[in-house]
């Protein structure tokens, strides 16, 4: 399986997070949202509300400093084919 | 409706920490806690905190527990959440001694009553401690991070240690990956060969004070002092400090400057230099050129510890400052090394007093509302005082530093910003 720079972001985010690495998982996430830019733009039509809902939910955890929850946003919640990963 | 393991775990702390068990019994506090059990995993909620995965704890607490090697026989845990951390580590051969530090007194119940910590507080190899204003960081070491942000008041300081050093590996690679940087210093190196060596400038200093002055909000308390200190005194002024030094008539003994950032440092020295003919500007070769070449008066490179000096060191070796993230370190460094016995911190204050970022006129002065930092340090007064996490990792250093070098005396000339471990106030 070949990882895309979204899911690899992804996932340092999510283990520097775990491991209260909070600088590099803060900046893991500003480099996978700015990866997931395009993707969300070119698909903002099939964003559903359960997506935006999601997306929201990861922004308000990590504003409040609730980065394990982040982590387990990223890591169980957000579908693979959100992170554009092929096979 | 949950369990409650509450009198079950106390029963085995009071056997084998009575005065651990006094406490907890005492707690005088409204549980803050809220158990999340309709997840797959249950967890506590606290202050909107999660602290530990409502997925796989188990699996979380495995990848904490590489922090530390297989092969460590004593090993430090910073918090408590669900006890899979210390069952994970438990589970190692060769592992002799656990030292769990609880980071809340209050949290750590919370955890008591809703999951069963038995197995691990039984096992002979576990300690149990409460964190305190004093207690050091020791490794090799793992931590249940959302202890970190619950972490009770009066820990601060070892919270602040360990988030420096988790961050510490990763603001390295940072720093050694930038390409600007490394071009910078390569492009330093005829100046860096022909300017003096900070070390000539080590052991200089008589026996008055010295003082740094830094460009913290609480500067502004001191420029009549300044102006009025002795002929036996010294001033070393970071580069922030020296605009708001010279637009109140006084001219340091030495500038220090450290930053890549040439944009930025350029803006600290566009004032009128012309009095500081005579004044040496100590830097390291990270410094970009164009801040470099307009400094009127000698300049002294100094190298850091940083991976970036290296190659410099081994083919044009200089004096090194230490220096971990600030200006700071490195002048007050400088003081020392050059012989300063009485160290006065002017300005030093880690913090926004007054909810202002730097001194009047500094460059970068603004309301500490615009930051939108939220983090807190106490003040010399015991009140709480606005700072950002960078400014805590700071002082957190400069205090490792200060605890390493006992023949000096560190004074903080103001309460007005952070208290600093190791310091006194003159008043």
């Amino acid at each position: 399986m070949i990882k895309t720079p979204c899911d690899i972001y992804r996932m340092e985010a999510v283990e520097a997070f775990r491991l209260g690495m909070e600088g590099k998982g803060s900046d893991a996430m500003m480099r996978l949202m700015d990866c997931m830019a395009p993707l969300l733009e070119s698909n903002a039509a099939h964003l559903g509300t359960d997506d935006a809902e999601l997306l929201n939910l990861i922004a308000e955890a990590q504003q409040r400093g609730d980065n394990i929850f982040v982590a387990d946003l990223l890591e169980y919640m957000i579908p693979d084919s959100a992170f554009g990963m092929s096979l | 409706m949950q369990s409650d393991f509450l009198q079950q775990n106390l029963q085995l702390i009071e056997r084998r920490w009575p005065l651990l068990h006094r406490s907890l019994v005492e707690l005088n506090t409204i549980e803050r806690a809220h158990f999340i059990s309709e997840t797959q995993q249950a967890t506590l909620l606290v202050d909107g905190i999660h602290l530990s995965s409502c997925f796989d704890s188990r699996s979380e607490a495995r990848l904490q527990a590489t922090m530390v090697s297989e092969a460590a026989t004593k090993v430090w845990v910073y918090g408590v959440a669900t006890g899979d951390l210390q069952r994970e580590l438990l589970q190692r051969q060769w592992l002799q001694r656990l030292e769990v530090v609880i980071l809340n007194l209050e949290l750590f119940r919370s955890c008591l009553r809703y999951f069963d910590h038995r197995d691990w507080l039984a096992d002979n190899r576990s300690r149990l401690t409460l964190a305190t204003a004093t207690t050091d960081v020791r490794a090799p070491f793992a931590v249940v991070p959302a202890c970190l942000k619950l972490i009770e008041p009066a820990a601060a300081r070892v919270r602040d240690l360990i988030v420096l050093d988790l961050d510490t590996g990763y603001l390295n690679n940072r720093v050694r990956g930038n390409r600007q940087f490394q071009q910078q210093i390569d492009e330093n190196l005829p100046l860096v060969k022909q300017d003096g060596d900070v070390e000539v400038l080590f052991g200089r200093h008589g026996d008055g004070p010295c003082y740094v002055a830094a460009a913290g909000p609480s500067l502004s308390e001191h420029y009549e002092q300044l102006r009025g200190r002795g002929a036996d005194s010294c001033l070393i002024a970071v580069d922030a400090a020296l605009k708001p030094l010279l637009l109140q008539g006084i001219i340091p003994d030495a500038v220090v400057t450290i930053d890549g950032v040439r944009d930025h440092i350029m803006k600290l020295f566009d004032v009128d230099l012309a009095p500081l003919k005579d004044i040496p500007l100590i830097y390291f070769p990270i410094v970009h050129g164009d801040v470099l070449k307009q400094w009127p008066g000698p300049r002294y490179a100094a190298y850091s510890n940083s991976p970036l000096y290296e190659q410099l060191m081994s083919h044009s070796p200089k004096g090194m400052l230490y220096a971990a993230g600030t200006v700071l370190h490195a002048a007050v460094d400088l003081a020392v090394k050059m012989g300063s016995c009485q160290l006065h911190l002017l300005g030093a204050d880690f913090s926004f007093p007054g909810n202002k970022t730097h001194v009047a006129s500094a460059v970068f002065c603004q309301s500490a509302d615009q930051t939108g930092y939220q983090e807190w340090l106490e003040d010399g007064h015991g009140q709480q005082v606005r700072t950002s996490k960078n400014l805590r990792g700071y002082m957190r250093d400069l205090e490792r530093y200060i605890a390493q070098h006992p023949q000096v005396t560190f004074i903080n000339a103001s309460r007005s910003g952070a208290a600093i471990m190791g310091t006194r106030y003159v008043d």
